[in-house]
């Protein structure tokens, strides 16, 4: 059975192509030269700025870079650097965002994540480079997230980080309210308490009874070292749990008592601004709210102090204009999220879900536009959610040690017909807008290869099949040629 | 008698203040309240004329006649002062998903469902009306609706800060419609039975919690017993076994240990939420509503709880309650009356199932309380006007009054809170320009936990 | 208040004799209670109405009402004119929508009111003598209303509006007109060119009734009736006290409601805005799917929410039957004026009053012996 469809085929195709082109860059060292260097939210900008990438990371940056002789160069003197975004929380690239069972937090994104899926691809073109795939939002306690590079066939090429946390919603899962989700949440916790309980105290009879037993034999019993592991946790432990080998314990429960005991990041959804007092209140009730970020639509604004309180980040999904109408008179308000946020001084990251425009760019500079500073809608797409992540050494900004992950943009990066020509993951070159088949398709009119325009016309008869079983590298240089001929004026009409 | 003790409070209170002037003195006479009236209703039964109400930092620190207001003190005045009404079926604050929930249980909290969001000025409303607290439920007309809540309205507290009791009855309802389609006689007989066996269910629940409890008491003596016996014969059993061992070796046999039988630990029975909730109910520590409406079910609800006899059962809606009033009256089972006028149906009819059902209960001797049933959520707004309308058809004002503040505050066992103004209580108290049930009478202040809300028009 | 001094001089001797149940066709008699609820605000302590085949004689001060020559019922509570409601249902048994025709200006309501219906009995117990019958609003032109006595079979008037309907419940997506352009399109044809009932509308001889419910729909309402001087009503209406000014200019009057438990603030804020603007208020009750109580209870949570008294009692009866078209016949305690009545255990405008007995016509139509 085949899988993919033809544009799905294309996409793989294409995908394969860019990164063999890529890989054919020199092993480890990249010398990006461009018309200039933002580095990041508050710092200097570098004009005709130099960053060397080795072995995936940047060695060096800065105005006179020396570029080794084996260092592949891309010199791009019209275009501006930039540190690739990252999207803190989204819920596409799989076959399906949602289970249907409350708690699930066994369950991992990793095998639902489809690489060829077309969100990745597109990420490119928005120049996103880091990428927190989560469950969806309409669930009780959902999978284990992580953290991928929107650059690979397979989820290891793919990975950044194997787990990036769990998934968790206050708002109510379809057909139930907010009621029946604070039982569903606290009930998965409850559980969680009973049943080590439970195995606590089964093994301490159980070695009660040996004891006994032994007594009974005249045996003299050999002292059993404990196992297992102490319960760590700040709310609440079960005494005991060390008594228990961590192998014995349900792999279903394990992920929420990694949970409990502030082992794994948390990302709890909240819809509305009543829900968000539900989060943080389950999420202190069980002692993981200092690794919980909220994931909140824009209405919750109005809990922006509850909070600031609390002290956790949030990742803004959604619009960053909310249009709030008065229940009493029907009258309509346009609030500022992300401003309202910056008052209460809650940190937060903005993200490309439930938006008309899937750049992350556009967002930060309608930011700017309603008068939030650069540096602070910068820092919203870049540091703060790779803070979030907990990969604040490794991307978010153009710095020695970071991951070598940067984009080149056409212009001013948050100017709107700006665009991002290039974009090179860990020293590797993933996108290239001027061999984006898609994109000549949109613009110019062009079919990409292998494909059919709908309905069928004369000029699709005469398209020649070229690329049906042909090697993928002679393929990749056949499209080279194709666009070089296209550039000039001439070529195939396909 | 009320005088000398006004008096004595009186002069006790103008001691302290020349004794301690100082600047927090004159801070807390500064939130001082004094409300005066022509007509006091501590309850509806106790009435004091030209009564006065003394409150400091929101709490009621004085009743009587003739008191002085405290230096710095606020003076209101009004015609009638009322403790703040309470509407004992309400669904006000509750989240929009909460209508439609199919999986609401026994367990589900109504404090859960309260949206601590919702527009205050919708609070404000309420309160202006006189309404200072209210009952909810996790689910409008659910089945099993769960555990309700009675929460005080305070527009600048949430829900959660305001709630005075948060699980104060189990609620449910039998042959309600559901999606509009009417549920037939088969079904609702088939709900009642659900209930009562919920009810056992609970009661066994319970038993097993105790039984276990008890089993478990022994098993432990009995083993500690054991535990002590073994240590005694630990040395004996030692050399026997040695000796075992070596008779074993010479001979050429396998050793085999002593086989050890004790006693099993006794089960613990599984946790289950719904059911310990039940058997709260069954034992009567919470109190249950059922709506019902038809004489038929009302019956068999009756005649299927007559065996629990701790249970606290009230009957919500209740429309033929009056075709069981016998029974209802014996066993002392209020019903929670909504007033609404009718529609359809024969004059006559229309009038004693509607407006004039709680006047027709209490006169055959049922507890009769008074709610906005529900219907929407700004409705209880208007449960004064629902009171007057069961006064119009026969109902005595005084129980109309008892019937929105003494009686649910007693069902649902807030009275140590609310529904009668009482001394060292946080104010719960409306002042109103005339009789509360007049039509030309206007609310002039209202005071809810203590803080003036509602400031006179 | 008019004085009538009946028969000569000499002592006044009402003699309060146990009236017979069954008053002739012609009936004259006589009401004594505790308060009379006048028009207006006017309440008068021990009242007496005189009742003179089936039409008011007096009503006011029982001691300036000097010897009366019938016999007198004595009642201890209050009396006041029958509650007139402005839009309804009743009697009709559903058949009020005309599902293929949005125009049907010649349809009468009138022609399909069971008189004898059990909606009518529900009325009068609710103290409502006098009631506006009304086609569905749900198409753009639907006929006429018709106004009717609760108790006698008696038509008031067989055509008393023409009632047209403004909101998008006339608009349908399965049959024309599905758009407001369309709709006012058609009204402005029929007034081009008026004939039958419309000639009666464009002379000013029938009043309209105009259905509207967004703002927009209740400003062309207002427009239309503005530009053809029109008089009549609006019809719900709910938010129009918040162009109280306009409503105000163009001369119609309002029937808000019904208000149930639980109704927005905002409507009952509505009626208290133009109440302040001086528009006509009424109210309607839409039984039968709504109560007939519902009437009192309406002007109830006005008051609740702001409405004089004064002008509460108005719109249930003066103004209403002005409203009505029968502004000269009921509505009021006045001479010359039908006797319709309701005796009530205390103030009509009281929720904790019930109603004790009604009179239509001088006929006793609801309520057991005194």
């Amino acid at each position: 059975m085949n899988v993919f469809t033809a544009s799905t085929r294309a996409a793989a195709i294409a995908i394969g192509a860019l990164l063999l082109s890529a890989n054919a860059a020199a092993d480890g060292k990249l010398a990006i030269k461009a018309g200039k260097v933002v580095q990041g939210p508050g710092m200097p900008e570098i004009d005709k700025g130099v960053i060397l990438i080795e072995n995936g990371r940047i060695a060096a940056i800065g105005a006179d870079v020396k570029v080794p002789w084996d260092a592949t160069v891309i010199d791009a003197p019209k275009l501006v650097a930039f540190p690739g975004f990252v999207e803190a929380h989204s819920a596409r690239g799989m076959d399906r965002p949602n289970e249907n069972i409350d708690p699930a937090a066994f369950l991992s994104v990793r095998d639902s994540i489809d690489p060829v899926n077309f969100y990745f691809e597109d990420s490119l073109r928005w120049g996103i480079t880091t990428i927190n795939i989560q469950q969806g939002n309409n669930c009780v306690i959902a999978g284990q997230g992580m953290v991928v590079r929107p650059m690979g066939i397979t989820i290891d090429e793919m990975t950044v980080k194997t787990v990036s946390g769990v998934k968790l919603s206050a708002t109510p899962k379809a057909g139930m309210s907010a009621a029946t989700q604070a039982q569903a949440l606290r009930k998965a916790f409850g559980d969680l308490q009973r049943y080590l309980e439970q195995l606590v105290q089964e093994k301490k009879d159980g070695n009660d009874r040996a004891r006994r037993e032994a007594l009974f034999q005249g045996r003299d019993l050999e002292g059993e070292n404990a196992k297992g592991r102490a319960m760590e946790g700040s709310a609440w432990k079960v005494a005991g749990l060390e008594l228990i080998p961590r192998g014995e314990i349900d792999e279903k429960q394990v992920p929420l008592l990694a949970l409990v005991e502030g082992k794994l990041p948390a990302f709890f959804y909240c819809g509305r601004p009543m829900d968000v007092h539900r989060a943080l209140e389950v999420a202190r009730d069980n002692g993981f709210l200092a690794r919980t970020t909220l994931v909140i639509s824009p209405a919750c604004y109005k809990a922006a102090d509850v909070i600031a309180e609390a002290g956790v980040p949030v990742v803004l999904e959604g619009p960053v204009v909310f249009t709030e109408t008065d229940p009493l008179t029907g009258a309509e308000t346009e609030i500022f999220v992300p401003g309202e946020l910056k008052k209460k001084n809650v940190r937060f990251a903005l993200s490309s879900a439930n938006t008309t425009t899937e750049s992350l760019w556009f967002q930060a500079a309608q930011c700017v536009g309603r008068g939030m500073t650069k540096t602070d809608a910068v820092a919203s797409v870049t540091t703060i959610p790779a803070e979030i992540l907990g990969l604040g050494k490794q991307v978010g900004s153009l710095e020695v040690g970071k991951a070598g992950n940067v984009l080149l943009f056409s212009g001013e990066p948050l100017s709107v017909t700006s665009w991002v020509e290039k974009v090179v993951i860990e020293g590797k070159e993933a996108y290239d807008r001027s061999k984006d088949v898609r994109v000549k398709h949109l613009m110019a009119g062009k079919a990409p290869a292998n494909t059919q325009a709908m309905g069928g016309s004369a000029s699709a008869e005469k398209k020649v099949v070229c690329c049906e079983g042909e090697d993928p590298a002679e393929h990749a240089k056949h499209l080279e040629a194709e666009a070089k001929k296209k550039d000039k004026g001439e070529g195939e009409d396909k | 008698m009320l005088a000398i003790i006004s008096l004595m409070t009186l002069g006790l209170h103008s001691g302290s203040t020349s004794m301690f002037h100082s600047a927090s003195e004159d801070q807390a006479t500064a939130r001082s309240v004094l409300v005066r009236s022509e007509k006091l209703y501590v309850t509806p039964k106790r009435v004091i004329e030209g009564g006065a109400l003394l409150i400091q930092d929101g709490v009621i620190v004085q009743i009587g006649r003739g008191l002085e207001a405290p230096e710095g003190a606020r003076v209101i005045e009004g015609r009638v002062v009322c403790p703040g009404f309470i509407d004992a079926w309400s669904s006000f604050a509750l989240e929009e998903n909460a209508f439609e929930d199919d999986r609401v249980g026994r367990a589900t909290r109504a404090s859960d469902a309260l949206d601590s969001y919702v527009d205050p000025r919708f609070e404000q409303q309420i309160l202006g009306a006189g309404v200072t607290a209210y009952r909810v439920q996790p689910s409008a007309g659910a089945r099993a609706g769960g555990l309700g809540a009675v929460v005080r309205l305070h527009p600048g507290k949430r829900a959660d800060q305001s709630t005075l009791l948060a699980d104060c009855c189990l609620a449910g309802g039998i042959g309600l419609a559901r999606d509009g389609r009417a549920v037939d006689v088969f079904d609702r007989v088939g709900e009642i039975d659900r209930w009562i066996g919920a009810l056992s269910d609970g009661q066994a629940y319970l038993e097993e919690q105790n039984e276990y409890r008890h089993e478990l008491e022994e098993w432990q003596k009995k083993i500690a017993e054991k535990d002590k016996e073994l240590d005694e014969a630990f040395k004996k059993a030692k050399k026997d076994r040695e000796k075992a061992q070596t008779e074993a070796k010479d001979k050429g046999t396998e050793f085999k240990e002593k086989e050890y039988k004790e006693d099993k630990k006794p089960k613990a029975p599984r946790f289950d939420e719904d059911k310990a909730e039940l058997a709260r109910v069954a034992s009567g520590e919470l109190p249950l509503v059922l709506e019902v409406h038809r004489a038929l079910e009302i019956r068999s609800l009756l005649e299927g709880t007559k065996r629990f006899t701790r249970l606290r059962l009230a009957i919500a809606g209740g429309t033929d309650a009056l075709e069981c009033a016998e029974e209802l009256k014996a066993r002392r089972i209020p019903v929670i009356v909504w007033p609404q006028p009718t529609v359809g149906g024969r004059p006559e009819e229309a009038r004693v199932k509607g407006m004039g059902l709680a006047a027709a209960l209490e006169s055959a001797g049922v507890e009769v309380i008074l709610g906005s049933g529900a219907a929407a959520g700004i409705g209880s707004r208007d449960l004064p006007l629902l009171a007057a309308l069961a006064v119009g058809h026969g109902m005595q004002s005084e129980a109309a009054l008892a019937a929105i503040t003494t009686r649910p505050a007693r069902m649902f066992d807030v009275s140590d809170k609310v529904g009668s103004l009482e001394v060292g209580r946080q104010a719960d108290v409306v002042v109103f320009s005339g009789e509360p049930f007049a039509a030309t009478t206007q609310v002039r202040f209202v005071i809810s936990g203590g803080d003036l809300v509602v400031e006179g028009r | 208040m008019l004085t009538w001094i009946l028969g000569l001089g000499g002592v006044v001797a009402a003699v309060p004799v146990q009236a017979s149940d069954d008053h002739g066709a012609q009936a004259s008699f006589a009401v004594r209670a505790q308060h009379l609820r006048l028009f207006g605000n006017e309440v008068v302590h021990d009242g007496v109405l005189v009742v003179e085949n089936g039409k008011v004689r007096y009503a006011g001060d029982a001691k300036r009402a000097g010897e009366i020559g019938h016999d007198v019922i004595e009642h201890d509570g209050w009396l006041s004119a029958g509650l007139v409601a402005c839009r309804s249902y009743s009697g009709t048994r559903g058949d009020t929508l005309e599902g293929k025709r949005p125009l049907t200006a010649e349809a009468r309501i009138a022609d399909v009111v069971a008189l004898d219906h059990v909606d009518f009995e529900r009325a009068l117990a609710a103290g409502i003598t006098t009631m506006v019958i009304a086609p569905s609003a749900a198409n753009v032109v639907s006929g006429a209303t018709a106004v009717v006595k609760t108790h006698g079979a008696s038509f008031v008037s067989r055509e008393a509006h023409l009632a047209l309907s403004f909101s998008d419940s006339a608009l349908r997506f399965n049959r024309y007109p599905t758009s407001y352009m369309a709709a006012l399109g058609e009204l402005e044809n029929a007034l081009a060119r008026p004939s039958g009932v419309w000639k009666r509308v464009a002379d000013g001889k029938l009043p309209v009734l105009l259905d509207a419910g967004s703002r927009d729909e209740i400003q062309r309402a207002v427009r239309f009736a503005k530009d053809h001087k029109l008089q009549g009503a609006l019809s719900r209406a709910p938010w129009a006290g918040e162009l109280a000014d306009d409503v105000k200019q163009s001369g119609l009057a309002v029937i808000a409601g019904p208000f149930d438990v639980g109704t927005a603030e905002r409507s009952l804020a509505s009626v208290v805005a133009l109440a302040k603007a001086g528009v006509p208020l009424a109210f309607g009750v839409d039984a039968p799917w709504n109560s007939e109580e519902g009437l009192r209870l309406s002007a109830a949570m006005c008051m609740r929410a702001g409405l004089d008294g004064r002008t509460a009692w108005e719109s249930l009866t003066s103004t209403a039957a002005a409203v009505a078209g029968a502004g000269t016949r009921v509505g009021k305690l006045v001479s010359g004026y039908d006797a319709d009545f309701v005796l009530w255990s205390g103030d009509p405008l009281d929720l904790t009053s019930r109603v004790v007995a009604v009179y239509v016509d001088g006929q006793r139509a609801f309520g057991g012996a005194e």
